[in-house]
């Protein structure tokens, strides 16, 4: 399987249906163990970390950021792997990722932990999944007739901006940065006892 | 500096697995960790089960057509079945229709559980589409690769969330405190 094929909703013509499944589900099942084992999928934790009391699940996607950027650049760097750009639309970005907001203020769950919820007997977390669905089919319905012009066309940046280039330095640089930055945060949680 | 409680795994620990996880299913699977995606897929198979003529016509699910080998779907069934391999192996599964916070808050009514979970199920993953992604899809994989929209999408996800979580709790209580009466939202400060 080449690794320098990434799909971004393009599919791998090399890979067999039986090696995407397993490939998926054997992904999906260490994530699925890390979140629950770290009770990322907890209702309580998702709110407690809304409400600003509780940073558990913070924490855990913050280090998953830094292990992750660095890794990622070591793939780059050493691999020579790339990856296509993510464009940027700050519209999008803005009235999606609030509204984001607003829903997982309500419900209590994220697309990827409710799964977890449901693997540890949450099951109100189908309820999540069901409404989820259902606010696909109507984004899918919205999105071209009504949204499409305003939400995409204001603040885009199709070809995507990497920080590291923006600010015209090394990837390192922002990596180490950001690193620090979040042992900063860490350290002083820690000392708040959130 | 362990804040293990309940017997839960260090959340820094389990983050930085699941950041070297995210680099492995990179490089061995080319594929990114994410979510919302197959929302969107799930909704054309189903749009298409009732009306296959609307959904072809359905510009959207031109990019985010339904697709039976579609990695991320076996992605989150692999979920499914971590959390519940973890949650036998640690002791901690429970069969439960409502959270503690929730039911200490709203009551213990499945209904009403139901109705607002499905109500904010399809705003999150409505908002998700539009953002381009959900947190694991667009905000740590997006800020894996150092990209500008992981770091906005993942501010605004939290924007979104601090605020409306302070609207529904404020007034109730701060801490998890058992319910003394099941229908009355704690009005302590």
């Amino acid at each position: 399987m080449s690794s320098s094929l990434l799909e971004m909703g393009v599919s791998d013509p090399q890979t067999g249906f039986i090696q995407t499944l397993l490939s998926g589900l054997f992904f999906g099942a260490v994530f699925g163990f890390l979140l629950q084992r770290g009770h990322i999928v907890r209702y309580d934790k998702q709110i407690g970390l809304l409400q600003l009391r509780d940073m558990t699940v913070l924490k855990f996607m913050l280090s998953a950021a830094v292990v992750g950027a660095a890794g990622m650049f070591l793939l780059h760097d050493l691999m020579f792997e790339t990856w296509p750009s993510r464009p940027v639309f700050i519209m999008a970005f803005v009235a999606g990722g609030i509204i984001f907001g607003i829903g997982w203020g309500i419900c209590g769950y994220c697309p990827g932990t409710l799964l977890g919820a449901l693997g540890e007997g949450r099951w109100d977390a189908v309820w999540a999944l069901i409404g989820g669905v259902a606010g696909s089919v109507v984004y899918a319905n919205l999105v071209h007739k009504h949204i499409i012009g305003f939400i995409y066309g204001v603040g885009a940046y199709s070809d995507g901006i990497d920080l590291h280039t923006v600010l015209g330095v090394n990837h390192w640089v922002v990596i180490a940065v950001f690193a620090a930055v979040c042992i900063a945060l860490f350290w002083w949680l820690e000392r708040r006892g959130l | 500096m362990d804040r293990l409680r309940n017997g839960g795994l260090n959340p820094y620990i389990a983050g930085g697995l699941t950041g070297v996880l995210g680099v492995l299913s990179v490089w061995i699977a080319g594929k990114f960790i994410g979510a919302s995606t197959s929302f969107a897929r799930g909704a054309h198979g189903i749009l298409n089960l009732f009306s296959a003529e609307h959904a072809s016509g359905l510009q959207y699910f031109e990019k985010y057509f339904f697709k039976a080998g579609d990695w991320q779907l076996f992605f989150l069934i692999g979920i499914i079945a971590g959390a519940l391999v973890s949650a036998l192996l640690s002791r901690s599964f429970r069969w439960q229709a409502v959270p503690d916070m929730w039911r200490a808050r709203f009551g213990a009514s499945i209904g009403k559980r139901a109705v607002v979970a499905i109500l904010g199920g399809a705003i999150a993953v409505f908002g998700a589409r539009m953002a381009g992604g959900c947190p694991s899809g667009h905000g740590l994989s997006g800020i894996m690769q150092l990209s500008v929209s992981g770091f906005i999408a993942l501010i605004m996800f939290f924007v979104g969330g601090i605020i409306v979580a302070h609207l529904i709790y404020a007034g109730g209580e701060r801490k998890l405190t058992p319910p003394a009466g099941s229908e009355t939202p704690g009005g302590e400060q």
